[in-house]
């Protein structure tokens, strides 16, 4: 699956390189403004040679602004819709108890493609995050609405993943990966993780038990009416 | 006609702040984070006001509390201790090191609450069990689900604390 967000990391990335690769164009100009070697001559030195003391500044600037082509009123089409695709991809292993529907999801493998990973530590983190923020859209976020208000507008009855929703075995990886266009061969990381994760424990479910749930959250209800309507038993709504 | 001597919408208190004496107005409507943000102190955060995240844990007389439901009046003559508490030597202590070397966070809203929490895990169980970590930071909600590192967190912070 795919989508083409998460893209900080690509603009800021391509902006703050330019910044820096300006800083760098200026600092080479004002040497060979006072006839010094860029190279050999460390920083202060050029900035005494230029202002007789050690001060000043140097300030790059950088920008970037990625190529787009808004899509054809017409068709919808563009040939150029975003500089990158954003790849994720989840294995899930699921439980079900056949009398009541209850199910646990007792391992998710979740993989991406983030280019090449900027601080690979962080990045694994942000895959494990972003797994378990879905994890909580897929099995128990549901914001309930009543003549137009929200009637579950708390944390006690809107629940979101604690540490004991997080599955016994996890496993995170980014494919190694180059964007070429990208800062660094970087693309970005955020919503990676989460692709694949509702899909991924719906068809578990569905191996499981032959059971295929198509809305969210898939809740141990929703197993058990499909359980039952299976067996030519449904349930009334 | 009577002469109002003591105010009906606030009180003069006098507590300990991370071991340092303070006496102030708290008022009868504030709560505890309230309090703490009128002392200059931020790190307890008030998230969901209901007491079931964990963000605005504070320790009151040993003991965690949730600064949101406690109200700030009821701390008088209590010894309150927050993340910003200056830990021995005047460095990082072993779960705050060990919580940015495993990475346990990305925002870091919550992770004051985690720290404290922690801190009170460690002290009652040495050697914890990842049963016992889930148990004990149950209470504490990370909305960037940095959970599998917290864990980790925990379980460097305990080998760092027997040294």
């Amino acid at each position: 699956m795919a989508t083409l967000g998460s893209r900080s990391t690509y603009h800021m990335g391509h902006a703050v390189k330019n910044a820096a690769e300006d800083a760098r164009d200026k600092l080479l100009a004002l040497a060979r403004d006072v006839g010094l070697s860029a190279e050999t001559t460390p920083i202060p030195d050029l900035f005494r040679k230029k202002y007789g003391m050690q001060a000043g500044n140097i300030v790059g600037v950088g920008s970037f602004i990625p190529p787009y082509t808004p899509p054809e009123p017409g068709t919808g089409q563009t040939p150029d819709a975003t500089p990158f695709w954003m790849i994720g991809a989840t294995g899930a292993e699921v439980e079900v108890d056949t009398e009541t529907g209850e199910f646990k999801v007792t391992r998710l493998v979740n993989l991406v493609d983030v280019g090449r990973p900027v601080n690979p530590a962080i990045v694994e983190t942000q895959i494990s995050g972003a797994t378990i923020m879905q994890l909580g859209f897929t099995l128990s976020e549901c914001m309930n609405f009543d003549a137009g208000q929200c009637t579950n507008a708390s944390l006690a009855d809107y629940r979101i993943p604690g540490i004991r929703d997080v599955p016994p075995v996890m496993e995170n990886e980014a494919v190694d990966m180059v964007q070429q266009t990208g800062p660094f061969g970087a693309k970005g990381v955020g919503e990676s993780g989460t692709f694949g994760v509702s899909p991924a424990i719906a068809s578990a479910i569905d191996d499981a038990v032959g059971v295929r749930l198509t809305s969210l959250p898939l809740t141990a209800e929703a197993v058990y009416r499909g359980l039952r309507a299976n067996a030519g038993k449904p349930l009334q709504d | 006609m009577a002469t109002v001597t003591k105010s009906t919408t606030h009180k003069i208190i006098s507590f300990t702040l991370n071991g340092r004496p303070v006496t102030t107005h708290a008022g009868n409507h504030q709560n505890l984070v309230e309090l703490l943000q009128g002392q200059g102190l931020f790190g307890a955060r008030e998230s969901c006001a209901q007491g079931l995240c964990g963000c605005c844990t504070v320790v009151v007389d040993g003991h965690a509390v949730s600064g949101c439901l406690t109200m700030a009046t009821l701390v008088d003559g209590a010894d309150v201790r927050t993340v910003e508490e200056s830990q021995p030597g005047g460095s990082l202590d072993a779960v705050q090191q060990a919580f940015i070397e495993t990475g346990a966070f990305q925002c870091g809203f919550c992770t004051p609450g985690f720290i404290l929490m922690t801190r009170q895990l460690l002290d009652a169980h040495p050697n914890p069990t990842d049963d016992e970590i889930r148990h004990y930071l149950s209470g504490n909600l990370c909305r960037c689900a940095a959970y599998t590192e917290i864990v980790k967190a925990v379980k460097l912070a305990a080998k760092k604390r027997k040294g």
